[in-house]
């Protein structure tokens, strides 16, 4: 039997390529990224094994002390700072080691002084309530297993007005500050005061009358080398020395309440976040003022890119993270800070949000970024530390098709 | 490459159209008396379902003034991942037949992220036979559904495939299934930019069954 051979309905065929072409047309897209674009720069991302927690684990702070990081979670943290001259080519940072407590249930804030490690820590062995903190200093050590096993001494409060409780450290210019608490009864919140260690006693910094707001907690202490800094949520403050009064820094464009939230000093430059989508840049003379929109800057760190590549000596790469869902930006200084300058991070991160994927900078608002190893021409890594997702250590990568903007690769320490 | 995706899909288009033109010579055609599998006619049709493999090959740009380690990525950023599909055929007669596919795969991206992409449309086929193996090969163009971690992209999609058949029963058939699929994600201007236009390109390798009726 045969069956007749029938020539397909060209109407069919034609259906199909109105069909094609439409959706052709069609193609759309609601994001800021294109998704095969995003696959093609996302980098793997290393997850160390390194003794920290990772997912679910919240760090706040890190700082070097010689040849030791130490890390601050709900206890602290220590590793050794690898050989410089190899990293991170060959070495790495090594497993991190839980510091001692003793008895004391939490640490509150860290800070190096004096070659000597201090902290203040929320309640102890003796059930003391809750906000009576400590400050306690570990003496000298040098190696990973002396900062594990050293023992903490008590630091005087002496000087501390009647009422006020130990807070937070802060440390700038080989001094340490001291940020104290009171309740403010019967409003909410807290009264704050400042107060640096001469001694074995804590003596107040004062702010020229109505410029400071109590209320408002600091959140920084900085030194140029010739100004000491204070920042507040409400302004920024300076002066020379530490006896007189503090007087507000008129900042270009800013307003009555600017938002500040974090400042990083580089060599007499000072650069100042504001989560009103502002970067304040003082160059030692006047200030700048740079604006991106839906960037609500929380924080900002400034990295070092020379001795990996010899074209951006000189240069240094800010990092700034931001609220909103842009993440991370980067801008050079070299040869001027312009507003035109900004850039999203183009590393790793740029496509990955931090890993786990399902998580990204809107859901973690909180991103610290550190720079404990300085702007020197070692190579040490700069950290971001995400609450819920651990501490980051960020890499500079040697590109040597892009030699202006060396990308930073993070890694899951 | 983009020679290289050329010649892939003229060849396709080809293969596909060649029983056309043969067809509209009007030859005619006897009963094996071997063949598990009578001759199809028109109305006569097929279901089939595959599972196997995706391999992504690469994806590229367009994108004038890129370099090549800019525009071409080998791999597409993807890991191997897992590729399926169903389709559904109406003959016309015994080798050609037009029906819907619908496709779907998943890959793992450099991290936890996943991609998904679903192709859905129209399918032109081809089916050649010798004794009781069938080769078809087929065109899908069709809708085409990208996703990874946020992003998502809904465009257009092209799918061609060959396949190697054994006739098992007088319903069922079984065998390997080789296809090419070509996804262009294009974008005008901002939002994204048109630098960020790529098109990915995959290989599915599965394993097939086609049930006749």
């Amino acid at each position: 039997m045969t069956h007749p051979k029938r020539v397909p309905s060209h109407g069919l065929l034609c259906l199909c390529i109105i069909f094609t072409t439409i959706i052709f047309l069609a193609g759309c897209s609601g994001q800021s990224s294109g998704l095969f674009y995003a696959l093609s720069i996302e980098e793997p991302i290393s997850k160390k094994d390194s003794g920290l927690g990772k997912d679910g684990a919240t760090y706040t702070d890190i700082v070097r002390y010689n040849s030791l990081y130490i890390l601050k979670g709900s206890v602290l943290y220590v590793a050794d700072v690898p050989n410089t001259a190899s990293f991170p080519d060959s070495g790495s940072i090594g497993t991190w080691k839980t510091v001692s407590l003793g008895a004391r249930l939490a640490v509150a804030s860290i800070a190096t002084y004096n070659n000597e490690l201090y902290a203040t820590f929320i309640g102890n062995a003796d059930a003391l309530p809750e906000n009576n903190t400590q400050v306690l200093r570990k003496t000298s050590f040098s190696s990973l297993a002396q900062a594990e096993s050293a023992t903490w001494s008590d630091v005087s409060l002496s000087g501390l007005e009647t009422g006020q409780i130990a807070d937070l450290l802060f440390s700038a210019n080989n001094q340490l500050f001291l940020q104290s608490k009171k309740s403010d009864s019967p409003n909410s919140g807290f009264k704050y005061n400042l107060y640096y260690l001469t001694g074995a006693t804590w003596t107040k910094i004062n702010i020229t009358s109505g410029q400071g707001v109590d209320s408002d907690s600091f959140l920084k202490v900085s030194h140029d080398g010739s100004n000491y800094w204070l920042l507040k949520s409400y302004g920024l403050f300076k002066n020379t020395d530490l006896v007189t009064d503090f007087a507000v820094e008129a900042l270009a464009g800013s307003e009555t309440f600017p938002a500040l939230t974090n400042m990083v000093v580089s060599g007499t430059s000072v650069f100042v976040t504001s989560s009103k989508n502002r970067l304040f840049f003082y160059n030692a003379t006047t200030w700048s003022t740079f604006t991106i929109a839906d960037a609500k800057f929380i924080d900002i760190e400034v990295f070092s890119m020379q001795d990996k590549n010899p074209a951006v000596v000189g240069n240094q790469n800010i990092v700034l993270a931001s609220t909103s869902n842009k993440g991370l930006f980067t801008v050079t200084t070299a040869p001027s800070l312009t507003a035109t300058a900004f850039s999203r991070e183009a590393g790793n991160y740029g496509s990955t949000n931090f890993y786990p994927s399902s998580t990204d900078l809107s859901t973690n608002p909180d991103i610290f970024l550190a720079n404990p190893g300085g702007l020197n021409s070692e190579r040490l890594p700069a950290f971001a530390l995400v609450p819920g997702l651990g501490l980051w250590g960020a890499y500079i990568k040697s590109d040597p098709e892009n030699l202006i903007s060396p990308a930073l690769i993070w890694t899951w320490e | 490459m983009r020679f290289f995706t050329r010649i892939v899909s003229l060849a396709t288009f080809a293969i596909v159209l060649m029983p056309i033109s043969i067809s509209s010579q009007e030859l005619p055609q006897e009963i094996d008396p071997n063949q598990i599998i009578a001759p199809r006619i028109l109305g006569n049709q097929i279901f089939q379902i595959d599972l196997g493999l995706l391999v992504p090959l690469f994806s590229y740009s367009t994108t004038p003034g890129l370099s090549e380690s800019e525009s071409f990525k080998p791999g597409a950023g993807l890991n191997v991942g897992g590729s399926g599909a169903l389709r559904w055929s109406a003959f016309l007669d015994n080798t050609f037949a037009i029906g819907l596919d619908l496709s779907g795969r998943l890959a793992a991206g450099p991290n936890e992220g996943v991609f998904g992409s679903v192709l859905v449309g129209p399918r032109l086929s081809s089916f050649f036979r010798i004794d009781n193996f069938q080769i078809p090969v087929s065109i899908s163009p069709g809708l085409s559904i990208l996703a990874y971690k946020e992003l998502s992209y809904v465009g257009f999609g092209l799918r061609t495939e060959a396949g190697f058949f054994i006739d098992a029963t007088s319903n069922w058939s079984f065998g390997l299934n080789l296809a090419y699929t070509w996804l262009p994600e294009v974008y005008a201007d901002a939002n994204p930019i048109f630098s960020q236009s790529r098109v990915g390109n995959l290989l599915e390798i599965t394993l097939s069954a086609l049930y006749s009726f």
